[in-house]
């Protein structure tokens, strides 16, 4: 059936590209709004958490 | 199993070991931090790299994307963390599982623990299958709800994945931190011991079981599990070679059928079901690789 299957595959890659394009613009927009310092804040420290202490 | 098929599955999981244990000492590569039993502060931290690996593991270079996405849904501005979220979206957009099965230091601790040589066994099908469900819970109610819902008065939520579950910041954060800083050491409590006993059984299981904490707890396995079916790489089993043997279910770590499931939620692209193959039917890589693969055998046929 190599019609259906051409229209699989371009669904797949048009549902890639949507999702690729979500992800940068979503990184982009993360990193803008000041997320990456957010990271780094926690990243920097002992998480208390995360080794069971608070 | 054939022999020469047994031997090259032997191969490439000697070599995927070697990639993860790589991996691992790579993302873990601030040897200092061991010694002094301080975190690397370098602003690399800002980057979450895709695999699960505590970033208060003293050697840590980079952030844990489960952990990073806690603390920005507990921040006191109640924000969806988008850098986090992309960053997730694009790794599972373009490798799916294929982190768990290559990349994951907690994977590799795993499939370390299951070469002991004791008894091995599976669960029972049914119990197995609905414990699968178990992580998909556990990335919507400990990675996203509660750290939303719940406050303390400070106006903050805490990371109730690495709080009360996380074997892996347990493993790389707690012990070689309190090794090397006896202060650290000195304020445990209940958390901490229920931190280690739930460490303790996850190991303990994966001696007998192949990844437990993949198949039925990884909040991170789940979410990348829902890229597989459109991830840039895949799998496929060419119907037309497959003689199915079921060589290559008897090879997968995550007790699949890769016949009917190879680029499921569950699978986590190890390639074992590929070099298991004996008639070389299973094919992977980024979605042209494979195609070309294809188009090579049927002119090759």
């Amino acid at each position: 059936m190599p019609s259906k299957r051409v229209a699989t595959d371009t669904g797949l890659l048009a549902v890639r590209l949507v999702l690729l394009a979500v992800a940068l613009a979503a990184i982009a927009y993360g990193v803008l709004s000041g997320e990456l310092q957010v990271v780094l804040a926690k990243g920097v420290r002992v998480c208390l958490e995360c080794i069971g202490i608070a | 199993m054939f022999g020469v098929h047994r031997n090259r599955v032997k191969r490439h999981s000697r070599r995927r070991l070697l990639i993860q244990a790589l991996v691992a000492c790579v993302s873990n590569g601030y040897v200092q931090g061991f010694v002094t039993g301080k975190v690397f502060g370098s602003p690399t931290k800002a980057f979450c790299i895709p695999w699960l690996n505590c970033y208060s593991c003293p050697g840590a270079v980079a952030s844990c994307p489960v952990g990073s996405l806690q603390t920005v849904l507990g921040g006191r501005s109640r924000g969806v963390s988008f850098y986090v979220m992309g960053l997730l979206v694009l790794f599972g957009v373009v490798l799916g599982r294929l982190v768990c099965g290559f990349l994951c230091p907690f994977g590799l601790v795993q499939d370390l623990l299951h070469r002991i040589p004791l008894p091995k066994f599976e669960l029972p099908h049914k119990v197995d299958r609905a414990m699968r469900w178990l992580k998909y819970a556990v990335a919507g109610l400990l990675v996203v709800a509660l750290p939303v819902v719940l406050r303390a008065a400070t106006g903050t939520g805490a990371p109730f994945f690495c709080k009360f579950l996380c074997p892996a910041g347990t493993l790389e954060g707690a012990l070689p931190l309190m090794a090397a800083n006896p202060r650290l050491g000195a304020q445990v409590g209940g958390l901490f011991w229920w931190k280690v006993a739930v460490l303790v059984l996850v190991m303990l299981l994966a001696i007998c079981v192949r990844r437990p904490f993949c198949k039925y707890l990884c909040p991170l396995g789940a979410f990348y599990g829902l890229f597989n079916r459109v991830s840039l790489y895949q799998m496929r089993v060419e119907r037309s070679s497959c003689a199915s043997c079921h060589s290559c279910a008897g090879a997968c770590p995550m007790g699949l059928d890769p016949e009917r499931e190879v680029n499921g939620p569950e699978c986590i692209r190890c390639g074992n079901c590929k070099a298991a193959c004996p008639t070389s039917a299973i094919v992977a890589g980024f979605e042209l690789r494979a195609r070309e693969a294809l188009a090579k055998r049927d002119s090759a046929a």
